[in-house]
């Protein structure tokens, strides 16, 4: 029995050290040692907890759970604090330590503001097991794997203001112009970076001809410098994820022994009643409601009338069907949504058969729920096609509307005519 | 924000992304240059000799490349030694060589210099070349000139790769040409080296030396070399299994990930939703584009409808028009579901609102917080592809559904701002002049590709 203990607590202590192998590789500065993981269960010194602290705010930063702009603003242990609990609200983590007393600020062993390493170990739990992980590996594999495709950016739009003379309304023209040519420079030389990448994983097939050449280069060299550095972070995470239950099963006994802690009580901190502001989340949900405003469902609906109700009952139904009160529903997978993928990718040329998984094409067009890993490129190609048609066709949509307006209301005016290009 | 800012700002990132785009091509190029064979014509005498089989492979591009090089060359030279003879020379030997490779130079001068036996009391550097005997050569001016011209030139591409390692110069600061000249300053180092030996007389010879080093540490390094792009080959592939295996492990399920997140969250009080701000903000933002395109669509097809009934067939298709009696029906549906949604999304955000921490939300703004959907970001994806013309088709799409997506965002906010102010299009004192309807009607209905004529039309009688 002692010796059961003693190996249980060998191998635990194994799988903490592949999880810190794993977070070091992923390129975060400040990990704690395994034996600091222990001590942290059973609420270690302040030592300890600086550790964890440190660790929690590298996390979130690095997964950009948090802005970057505002954590750079924010400098000292307490806005240190600030950060991490603000960042665990980000991921939809709850703790009584995270809401330090109103006006009580710095006040370290007030009521609710105060924590212990452990709250803090389970804190990482849950961020480990939210994916924020996943997050920092797939960071790391774009800085070091250089034959990654990364998502093209695209500026969202913004409400914007524009003075209308026709100084402002040329400049517009021209930038709009600019913008195309932009655009068209940037297909060509993805052209051509394609092209190369093409020939790039042709020469690194093990069957290809060797160089024959006899130089060596920088290049190469740094090239092989960052890929044994991306195959340790896979053989890192793949250690981690051969014995992540251990850990999982471990952090359990965390949880029990902050349950049965008799320190701790349920949530003493009740949600704040007073207006709140979180602009970004506000602005977005202002924006939706005036977009329910103008919904066509209302009358529009009821004008063109049958099956129109049972419609939306049957909807209600079935949207109510899979989920209790609290979640959403599958979200938004019944919702219309473009299949786009704005995800890096591998491309990988496939010399022998493929040897497919059983799944059906379309199926993975889905998307966010069972986000395959893999898929064929004739598959992505369908889905870009798709989204390219539907994006095609709402552009001409709007813009015939535009014009058919705008023709109208010039048609109007006095003395005026309108010739169409 | 203006407008005007706006595009600004989107035409930064577009440059952005060229020069992320740039860079990558320029190290796939060099990557490239060390990872396949390039055509031989380098380093190998016995190879350059062999002067008409490197005739055939070099193209009338390349030898013209070769040509201007030396040209260039020869010029540079002229301009730093001065020399009347060099003058001389190089307009005696520039007629000489119409395919213009050094190594057919080298091919000449050995074949001369079997004819040179007897002549040699006329060349310039007979006391040290005697033991060389290959190398001499009829014209010992010209010949010489183009070697030193030729050692210069590693000489530059030495000193430009300072910091380098010696012998990696070749790919590293001479990517961006094409491969032809890169064997020719090749050739250029052994020709440097029987410059080095022939002329010890010409003022190039401290270069010469300089470079002798250099050559032999290149040939230190062949062995290393081809090592090393065993190594890169080997850890590519070991990465390609390494990843496959990652993928497969990705699909099991971790249960116990999920029981810890059971128990946390039961800790966590009654009304928590479940989800993250971060996905809830997204969520919103989902639906209000989703709500957004339907209301629009809507709109259009009313207005469509309405005006005239062939418009409808203007925008073409017969995709289009199923599209027009399909959505009819599922409008409603959807909208349906819309507030449905948006309801619940909104409930949802009021909730986190009420626990956010006092530090406030620290809001993560761009790529992943407003626009990505909120879900758990996977593994970066691995899409494998048979052809290299398939691979081009995903990558162009890709650009093009990105651009496209750019345009119908600024489109859009161009509506929204415009909108306003097209109710001032009435007869009146207000009324925009012709250029801004002009204006207007390019942006908002041909995306200012093209423009519409406005006519005057004013009967004076």
């Amino acid at each position: 029995m002692q010796r059961s203990k003693a190996s249980v607590r060998v191998e635990v202590k194994q799988v903490i050290g592949a999880l810190c192998r794993l977070l070091a590789a992923t390129g975060l500065e400040s990990v704690p040692t395994p034996e600091n993981f222990r001590r942290a269960k059973f609420g270690g010194g302040l030592e300890v907890e600086d550790q964890f602290w440190q660790l929690l705010a590298d996390i979130l930063q690095t997964s950009s759970s948090v802005s970057c702009e505002a954590s750079a603003q924010l400098g000292g242990a307490t806005d240190y604090r600030k950060l991490v609990a603000a960042g665990l609200w980000q991921t939809g983590y709850h703790a009584d330590w995270m809401y330090g007393r109103q006006g009580g600020e710095g006040e370290e062993g007030g009521e609710g503001g105060r924590c212990s390493s452990r709250d803090l170990l389970l804190a990482l739990g849950w961020l480990l097991a939210t994916g924020k992980l996943e997050i920092l590996l797939t960071q790391r594999v774009q800085q070091l794997d250089k034959t990654l495709l990364t998502p093209t950016p695209v500026n969202p739009p913004l409400p914007s203001e524009l003075q209308l003379d026709s100084a402002s309304l040329r400049k517009l023209q021209w930038l709009v112009g600019c913008l195309r040519y932009q655009g068209r420079t940037l297909l060509s030389m993805q052209e051509e970076r394609t092209r190369l990448l093409h020939a790039v994983v042709v020469a690194s097939l093990p069957s290809s001809v060797s160089s024959s050449s006899d130089q060596s280069s920088t290049v190469l060299r740094k090239d092989c410098v960052c890929m044994q550095q991306l195959c340790d972070l896979l053989e890192a995470y793949l250690n981690w994820k051969q014995v992540e239950k251990v850990f999982w099963t471990w952090m359990d006994s965390v949880v029990d022994c902050h349950l049965t802690d008799p320190v701790v009580k349920r949530p003493s901190h009740s949600p704040n009643t007073g207006a709140r502001v979180c602009h970004h989340g506000n602005r977005g949900l202002e924006k939706l409601e005036d977009m329910l405003l103008r919904l066509p469902t209302g009358q529009e609906a009821q004008r063109r009338g049958r099956g129109d109700v049972e419609d939306r009952e049957e909807g209600r139904e079935r949207l109510h069907g899979g989920s209790d009160s609290f979640c959403l529903p599958p979200p938004l997978s019944s919702l219309p949504c473009l299949p786009c993928r704005p995800q890096a990718y591998r491309a990988m040329l496939q010399t022998e058969k493929p040897v497919r998984h059983g799944r059906l094409p379309g199926e993975g067009a889905r998307g966010g729920a069972e986000n395959p890993d893999e898929l064929p490129a004739s598959q992505a190609v369908q889905e870009l096609l798709q989204t390219e048609a539907l994006l095609v066709e709402r552009r001409d949509r709007q813009r015939l509307a535009n014009r058919m307006q705008l023709q109208k209301m010039i048609g109007r005016l006095d003395q005026l005519m309108l010739i169409p290009p | 924000m203006s407008l005007l800012f706006m595009v600004e700002q989107a035409i930064k990132s577009c440059k952005a992304e060229q020069a992320k785009i740039n860079d990558s091509i320029q190290l796939y190029r060099e990557l490239l240059h060390t990872l396949t064979p390039q055509p031989k014509t380098d380093c190998d005498e016995s190879e350059c000799a062999d002067g008409a089989a490197l005739d055939t492979v070099t193209s009338p591009g390349e030898k013209e490349d070769m040509e201007l090089l030396e040209r260039a060359l020869e010029k540079a030279l002229r301009v730093r030694t001065g020399t009347g003879s060099s003058i001389k020379a190089s307009k005696k030997s520039a007629p000489r060589k119409e395919p213009g490779t050094t190594a057919v130079t080298s091919k000449e001068g050995r074949q001369a210099s079997a004819a040179s036996k007897g002549n040699q009391a006329t060349t310039r550097s007979t006391s040290k070349s005697a033991s060389l005997d290959r190398k001499e050569h009829k014209k010992p001016d010209g010949i010489v000139h183009q070697q030193a011209a030729a050692a210069r030139k590693s000489q530059q591409v030495v000193s430009a790769s300072g910091s380098l390692d010696r012998g990696q110069f070749h790919t590293s600061t001479l990517h961006s040409k094409n491969q032809t000249i890169r064997s020719n300053v090749l050739s250029g180092n052994d020709l440097a080296r029987a410059a080095a030996i022939s002329i010890p007389s010409d003022n190039t010879v401290p270069v010469s030396h300089t470079h002798r080093s250099g050559a032999h540490s290149l040939l230190r390094q062949t062995g290393k070399a081809s090592d090393q792009t065993s190594k890169w080959k080997s850890l590519r592939s070991k990465q390609n299994r390494l990843w496959d295996k990652v993928v497969a492990l990705q699909r099991k399920p971790a249960p116990g990930r999920s029981h810890f997140m059971e128990r946390m969250r039961a800790t966590f009080p009654k009304d928590w939703p479940c989800g993250s701000p971060d996905q809830t903000r997204a969520l919103v933002n989902r639906l209000t584009h989703t709500g957004h395109d339907l209301t629009q669509h809507c709109q259009t097809k009313e207005l469509l409808a309405k005006e005239t009934p062939e418009a409808a067939t203007e925008l073409g298709g017969k995709a289009n028009k199923n599209d027009f009696f399909l959505t009819l029906e599922r409008l409603s549906m959807t909208a349906a579901q819309l507030q449905y949604f948006a309801y619940q999304a909104k409930q949802e955000w009021e909730t986190w609102d009420r626990w956010r921490p006092e530090a406030g939300c620290l809001c993560p703004t761009g790529a992943n917080g407003a626009w990505g959907d909120g879900m758990i970001a996977p593994l970066p994806l691995t899409i494998t592809y048979t052809t290299e013309a398939e691979f081009r088709k995903l990558e162009k799409l890709r650009m093009r559904v990105a651009l496209l997506q750019q345009e119908l965002y600024l489109e859009q906010a161009l509506l929204e701002t415009l909108s306003p102010h097209l109710s001032s299009i009435v007869p009146g004192p207000g009324c925009p002049n012709l250029s801004v309807l002009r204006d207007m009607y390019s942006l908002l209905g041909e995306g200012g590709e093209r423009f519409p004529a406005i006519v005057l039309d004013c009967e004076l009688d």
